[in-house]
């Protein structure tokens, strides 16, 4: 069969044009428009051509490693898609006993070393195969989000979210404009006391970290990893488009002293939570990643409130109020069900401009309902309860988040925590733990969770009665339907539970929710 | 009762249910409501067709397969057919991919993975020249990569 000899660069749309960007175009793979007007087709797939791509991909995902690395021995477009990086990201996690390991550049190569006997090298045999002739979107996809050159979507005139130098607001004044309304804003400045932040040997760093902490194991979404195994793969995961994100809630536990390195702001005021003790969600997690890592659209649990301080590195925030749904998401109407583009990238490059044609400062839709902007080190930014938002680290990223419930949210958590009861997450019911059984969602969880609305006013009529009544007097009368709700929607409600879990394993992205630590230990599995 | 149009224009007339069996029928009869009106496929031939309809007539009483179901491990086990439906899929290449397409057009989610199953184990356990016989596939490879590749598979055989 004719193998196409004159090769074509990629010709990059208007709007790429204008950036001045060329993807990288992994073995020479391009999308499928650059096939138009080609003399031959590449015929690399015989039969199987009658499919496809999304087909033939969907069929190599029902391959084993050993049958995949056979394909790849075929043909170059065999090759091409027994390569997809997705594919073996998946065999790797479900084999390597949920541990990161040593990163060698690609989850094929990095399979090939751990689980076979590839030796530890920089260059493969296999890295200067060509596959010039092969056109397809769907490998061609992940490239172009690899790729992206994110900062270009995100220019200071494209920015709206207040900035605020942290030592002079105060915190009547943070309550009044931010809190109380919930507005997001960016405080500057704030880590000045850190010594996370401004300690001169023990800032804040990868490879600070792992210098001080060499045992201390973290998690990277369905992975465990030690901070240097991280770094390495952090270091040299370019061709990832959604690279693994250290989402770690553990470690003030793990890694003696960090918990003494930085110090929650009292601007934001008490967490309410704390009257949970230890049945309380987790609520501080170290968040690290490379550019183009970052968390997709989500609402945080419970309705909290959290702030983000970013110790190293740039992040770019992209909020919508809780009546506006970002365009491309698409929620049940519970917002029990979430769904949308699995990468950030992926939804920067498909929908940021729409959304700020139609949401933006001149918005048709909603003039200033879309709010941008850019977390710089040293910053800290408030997520105010029940806004959508999505992150992406336009640099390499260090930062701290928690989660809070102070007085200005509460009556929004006790709100949820009466009306969805089926979706209060993170609570850490003594029982289960003991039990510590596979599949625990049955009928004592549903009761344990709906139960904790009580509980929690209970509690706060104990020790902060004041809080209490304020908050009940903004709390509403229950919705209707819900009222009195039986056994039948408490089960419907754990349905939408278990769907989203699925929905969230199949994206394979990155899940924002109380519950992450907790289950990958409940069942050793978890590649979410 | 249903009834449904070929490419070729033959009519098929069918049980609701069996019709059912594909959600991109069952999202238009919703949307259109009840109507003597035939459905067009335009993307499907009778014979094909009417051996999907066989497959939808049998299965019709399946319960529709629970949400939380364990992708990964029902996947992995890609010899696990049922024995009537790998009765019903021996046919031959031609066939058998016509009717993944129209699986995947019709959206018949169980459909398309006994097709999809079928093909990964022709697949399954053969070498690169097996599999480059089993589906007409020309090696475009230069000798030089193909040692290249071999190499690195070889890392990954048993110790």
């Amino acid at each position: 069969m004719p193998v196409p000899t004159r090769p074509r660069s990629p010709s990059p749309s208007p709007q790429h044009k204008k950036l001045k960007f060329t993807p990288v175009a992994l073995y020479g793979i391009l999308p499928l428009g650059n096939y138009l007007g080609r003399p031959s087709l590449p015929c690399s797939l015989g039969t199987l051509r009658r499919l496809p791509d999304e087909l033939i991909l969907y069929l190599f995902s029902l391959f084993s490693p050993s049958d995949l690395l056979s394909l790849s021995a075929v043909s170059k477009a065999c090759f091409a898609f027994a390569l997809h990086e997705p594919l073996w990201k998946e065999h790797y996690v479900s084999l390597s006993e949920g541990k990161l390991g040593r990163w060698q550049g690609t989850w094929r190569k990095t399979f090939l070393t751990r689980l076979g006997h590839a030796p530890d090298l920089p260059i493969w045999p296999t890295d200067g195969i060509s596959c010039r002739g092969i056109f397809s979107d769907v490998l061609y996809q992940p490239q172009l989000c690899a790729s992206l050159p994110l900062h270009h979507y995100f220019p200071s005139k494209k920015q709206n979210i207040p900035r605020r130098p942290y030592t002079s607001l105060s915190p009547a004044e943070f309550a009044a404009h931010y809190a109380a309304p919930g507005e997001p804003v960016i405080l500057t400045g704030a880590l000045e006391t850190w010594a996370a932040y401004t300690h001169p040997s023990h800032k804040w760093s990868l490879s600070s970290l792992a210098n001080r902490f060499p045992s201390v194991r973290l998690q990277a979404e369905a992975l465990s990893c030690t901070f240097a195994e991280y770094e390495r793969y952090a270091s040299n995961c370019a061709g990832e488009d959604t690279p693994l994100y250290m989402f770690d809630s553990g470690f003030v536990e793990s890694a003696s002293g960090m918990g003494e390195e930085y110090k929650p702001f009292e601007v934001f005021g008490e967490d309410l939570f704390d009257l949970f003790g230890s049945e309380r969600p987790d609520y501080r997690w170290l968040i690290a990643g490379p550019a183009h890592s970052g968390s997709t659209f989500h609402l945080d649990p419970n309705s909290t409130s959290a702030w983000n301080a970013s110790l190293k590195g740039t992040k770019a925030w992209v909020f919508f109020p809780p009546q506006c749904t970002p365009p491309g998401v698409y929620v049940s109407p519970d917002e029990g069900e979430v769904t949308g583009p699995v990468g950030v990238g992926e939804w920067v490059e498909a929908y940021l401009k729409e959304g700020w044609r139609r949401f933006g400062p001149q918005g048709r839709e909603g003039a200033g309902l879309m709010r941008i902007g850019l977390q710089r080190e040293g910053d800290v930014v408030y997520v105010p309860s029940g806004w959508w938002h999505l992150v992406v680290n336009l640099t390499p990223c260090i930062a701290v988040t928690q989660n809070f419930v102070s007085q200005h949210e509460l009556h929004k958590v006790l709100k949820f925590m009466r009306d969805k009861p089926g979706q209060v997450s993170g609570f850490k019911d003594p029982k289960r733990r003991d039990e510590c059984c596979e599949g625990e969602e049955d009928e004592s969880g549903d009761a344990y969770r709906a139960g904790l609305y009580g509980r929690f006013v209970n509690l706060l009529e104990e020790n902060e009665p004041g809080l209490l009544r304020e908050a009940l007097a903004k709390l509403g009368p229950v919705p209707v339907g819900r009222e009195g709700e039986g056994e039948g929607s408490k089960v419907r409600e754990r349905k939408e539970r278990v769907v989203q879990k699925e929905k969230e394993k199949e994206q394979g992205s990155f899940r924002f929710d109380f519950e992450l630590d907790f289950e990958l230990e409940e069942e050793e599995v978890g590649y979410q | 009762m249903v009834t449904l149009t070929t490419s070729d224009n033959e009519t098929f007339t069918v049980d609701k249910k069996v019709a059912e069996k594909s959600v991109l029928i069952k999202n238009m009869l919703e949307d259109v409501g009840e109507s003597d009106q035939a459905i067009p496929l335009p993307n499907v031939t009778a014979s094909v067709l009417k051996k999907v309809l066989e497959w939808c007539e049998h299965h019709k009483d399946d319960p529709a397969p629970p949400e939380n179901e364990d992708k990964d491990d029902t996947r992995k086990r890609t010899t696990d057919i049922s024995e009537w439906d790998q009765k019903f899929i021996a046919v031959d290449q031609e066939m058998l991919f016509e009717i993944i397409l129209a699986a995947n057009y019709l959206d018949i989610k169980a459909l398309l993975d006994v097709g999809c199953k079928t093909v990964a184990n022709m697949i399954k356990g053969k070498s690169p020249e097996e599999i480059r016989k089993l589906f007409n596939i020309v090696n475009d490879f230069t000798p030089e990569e193909e040692a290249q590749i071999k190499k690195e598979n070889e890392w990954a055989e048993d110790r």
